[in-house]
């Protein structure tokens, strides 16, 4: 049980993010060890919940998702990767001991294994510096995130002012 | 410390109406600023007779700017909602060197942002900088990022904030600009009001 456990997670996981178009790989019972694992260490890294705040030619902006660790390996997000503007860093907001607020490249972030890493305002986000064109709000644009250990991953998200705000109804955010 | 408590007393007697303390007058300052129709404002002159509710920021800041710029587009939509109309909504750029009347216009554009009571403000650097100095928001260049170009483009490191100004240009409530509590910023226009 104690060696079956995680490699279960790791295919449910695999399952839903990879496979649910689908290919069956449900039945854990059926696939041998090694099957599962060579195909799942090149797709350890998945990403949901891309979005981007909009921004202006020669302006900066930033994006933000969800990233989650499907392998059992630790990795680390190195940077990222876009036509979409002159510079692509990963970036963290951070506040000072008196209370200010900055902001400041970070080169690398740990995902842990199995663990999932956000990006989300206030904290880390994906930073175009001087776009290259107006990113407006409902368009969608698409940019890499680079893993050491799981390589390019490739994204698409749409436009927005905030993280579930609608094309239609940005600006309303109480229900 | 009678000075202090005879001041307190005062200031409550005065603005006894409702429960917002006077934290700077600035009736008597003038900051020369333009805003993004390049238009020349005399603050807080031109907004007297208005609740004020200023946000500061620099256009380059992808995170807690735009947060605070999205949080007074809901104070503005309640506002509204609450029928409440001699407000004004302002946002001073701390960063006029990157910051011009059209970069301004454009961080509006891009965010559909209602700009029949909000106007953009940058201007000269020390008058900037004198106006922050008396409101106490703090904002020194920080880190920067250099593009393969060249450029370098500067971030600040500076005080989250959205202040509350009564019609007297009063500075009645500092709020965080980007956690801002939206519904106790609309009730503390709602007692200005
Ligand atoms: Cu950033």
């Amino acid at each position: 049980m104690k060696s079956f456990k995680p490699i279960f997670i790791l295919l449910i996981a695999s399952s839903i993010t990879f496979y649910s178009c689908g290919q069956n790989e449900g039945d854990s019972k059926e696939v041998p060890k090694e099957e599962i694992i060579q195909k799942e260490l090149p797709a350890g890294i998945s990403v949901s919940d891309v979005w981007i705040r909009p921004g202006g030619e020669g302006m900066n902006t930033g994006a933000f998702c969800v990233i989650t660790n499907n392998s059992e390996t630790p990795d680390t997000l190195i940077g990222a990767s876009s036509d979409l503007a002159e510079l692509i860093e990963v970036h963290e907001t951070y506040e000072t001991e008196s209370g200010q607020m900055g902001m400041r490249h970070v080169p690398a972030i740990p995902v842990e294994a199995n663990g999932t890493l956000e990006l989300k305002p206030g904290s880390y986000h994906v930073m175009f510096i001087q776009l290259l064109k107006d990113v407006t709000v409902g368009t969608e644009h698409s940019f890499t995130l680079n893993f050491k250990n799981g390589g390019a991953v490739e994204l698409t998200g749409i436009v927005k002012d905030m993280p579930g705000m609608g094309m239609k109804k940005q600006g309303k955010m109480k229900e | 410390m009678k000075k202090i408590l005879l001041l307190t007393g005062l200031s409550l007697f005065v603005w006894g109406c409702n429960n917002l303390e006077v934290i700077e007058d600035l009736s008597d300052d003038q900051y020369k600023f333009i805003n993004q129709d390049s238009s020349a404002v005399n603050f807080p002159e031109k907004y007297k007779g208005k609740i004020v509710v200023m946000g500061f920021i620099f256009t380059n800041c992808p995170d807690i700017c735009p947060l605070t710029t999205n949080n007074m587009r809901l104070i503005q939509e309640r506002v509204k909602e609450e029928g409440i109309e001699n407000v004004q909504f302002v946002s001073l750029s701390f960063d006029p060197d990157f910051d011009t009347p059209a970069i301004l216009k454009k961080y509006a554009e891009l965010r559909s942002l209602d700009l029949s009571n909000w106007e953009f403000l940058t201007g000269d650097i020390d008058d900037i900088h004198s106006l922050l100095k008396t409101v106490q928001v703090f904002a020194v260049k920080g880190d920067s990022s250099v593009t393969p170009k060249g450029n370098v483009i500067q971030y600040y490191i500076h005080t989250d904030r959205i202040a509350l100004i009564d019609q007297e240009s009063v500075i009645r409530k500092n709020h965080f600009g980007s956690k801002a509590n939206i519904e106790e910023i609309v009730d503390g226009i709602k007692s200005l009001d």
